[in-house]
């Protein structure tokens, strides 16, 4: 394998493998924030559920789910995005949720690129549901207002 | 309208890849059943570490700043090379990938060109879709696909950069080193459908004395429906804006290097 980047281009090369060319790149991974080792933990947790969990039939969050998850998790949050919380699905499946500054926004990964997102208002009561395979634009546009509103409140 | 050409590209690698969900069912010792579909033609085997899950999405503020969550071991399963005699073509399986690289072994050696590549991964492929259909009762679930052009261009001095590269040009500044990613997100009818993501890396050999830069053009991104011909369709698609990208962001002093033909 080479050393090339995991953010998105050639990981599947095996080109350093033959030809002696090394890369001169040290790769630092940025944090962001204090709650990003707990939701690591948790996402460990979820993927460790034992069967039956919930009293039921219930199986561990599927590794592909989590995956995803995590991947949206890591791209498409705004820098100043509160925490997510992780709810298990009985049947393999995965919440990110935030319930603050007057906003329900709920990210239901049925799969990878199959994923309901819905936003409650709790202020108008206002209701959106849409569901997303790659295009996360509105969502984002959800999380940035949600975001605001809390910075407001603390202004306030 | 034709695709832009070169007599002497300076290709080193080529990958075709398909990413699916892995079946319920599949454990390790069926890694047996699987080489037995590929063996006669890649009769080397190899372990390697498994690979991470790729998707990608859109609507993120910097994706190229995207951070990783770490949260326990995958799977424990392995990688496996199943690499071909002459160790020219390689194929990477496990549950959930199946790539084909296709790598330069030695310097001359003739680039046998994406369509033949791309025959034989779609061979490979439906191979093992029909493994899969008939152990599982679960055809491949393509949830990504990708390509991969991997150039090597020597080099001496970053300086030169600029004639070669449209992309970066220096003017006065001394290079010592470049690490650079791009991304390009693709859209059809306004609807993100893939990403491109260029590399510049500066790579030498392990005694110091050879430099040179490694550009790398991936195309990836969910196929249309989950179904090999699709894949295949999504995979082509990027081939082709990859080599027109790859004009776009060389100069034509590179090309008349390259020998460009058309």
């Amino acid at each position: 394998m080479t050393n090339s980047s995991n953010r998105g281009g050639s990981s599947v090369s095996v080109l350093n493998d033959h030809t002696g060319f090394q890369a001169h790149r040290v790769l630092v991974d940025w944090h962001r924030g204090d709650w990003w080792d707990k939701l690591q933990a948790r996402f460990k947790e979820l993927t460790s559920l034992p069967r039956g969990w919930d009293g039921y039939a219930g199986v561990p969050v599927a590794w592909d789910n989590a995956s995803f998850a995590a991947k949206l998790i890591g791209t498409i949050l705004p820098q100043n995005c509160p925490e997510p919380s992780l709810v298990p699905g009985a049947d393999g499946t995965l919440q990110i949720e935030w319930h603050q500054n007057s906003f329900d926004i709920e990210l239901d990964i049925l799969g990878p690129n199959n994923v309901i997102a819905t936003r409650y208002n709790l202020v108008t009561d206002e209701t959106n549901e849409v569901h997303v395979e790659t295009d996360f634009s509105e969502v984002v546009c959800w999380l940035d207002a949600m975001s605001e509103a809390g910075a407001e409140i603390e202004a306030a | 309208m034709s695709l832009p050409s070169f007599d002497n590209p300076p290709l080193e690698e080529v990958v075709l890849g398909a990413q699916f969900s892995s079946p319920e069912g599949f454990n390790s010792t069926h890694n047996g059943q699987v080489w037995s579909l590929f063996g006669q033609e890649f009769p080397i085997v190899q372990d390697q570490p498994r690979l991470e899950p790729q998707f990608e999405v859109f609507g993120g503020q910097s994706p190229q700043q995207g951070i990783r969550l770490d949260f326990g071991p995958p799977p424990l399963r392995n990688r496996l090379w199943f690499v071909s005699n002459d160790q020219s073509h390689l194929l990477q399986f496990q549950d959930d990938r199946l790539l084909l690289n296709w790598r330069k072994r030695k310097e001359g050696e003739q680039y046998p060109r994406y369509e033949t590549i791309s025959d034989k991964f779609s061979e490979y492929l439906g191979r093992l879709d029909s493994f899969y259909s008939s152990k599982y009762q679960m055809p491949l679930r393509i949830n990504q696909a990708e390509i991969s052009y991997i150039n090597i261009i020597p080099m001496e001095n970053y300086r030169e950069i600029g004639e070669l590269l449209s992309l970066v040009r220096p003017s006065s500044v001394e290079l010592e080193g470049i690490n650079a990613n791009f991304g390009e997100v693709i859209r059809r009818d306004t609807k993100p459908v893939a990403r491109i993501t260029y590399e510049l890396q500066s790579v030498s050999t392990v005694d110091g004395r050879k430099r040179a830069l490694r550009l790398s053009l991936t195309y990836r991104g969910k196929p249309l429906l989950e179904n090999i011909d699709s894949t295949l369709d999504f995979i082509s698609n990027g081939r082709d804006l990859i080599v027109k990208r790859f004009c776009d962001i060389t100069t034509s002093k590179a090309h008349g290097l390259w020998r460009r033909t058309s």
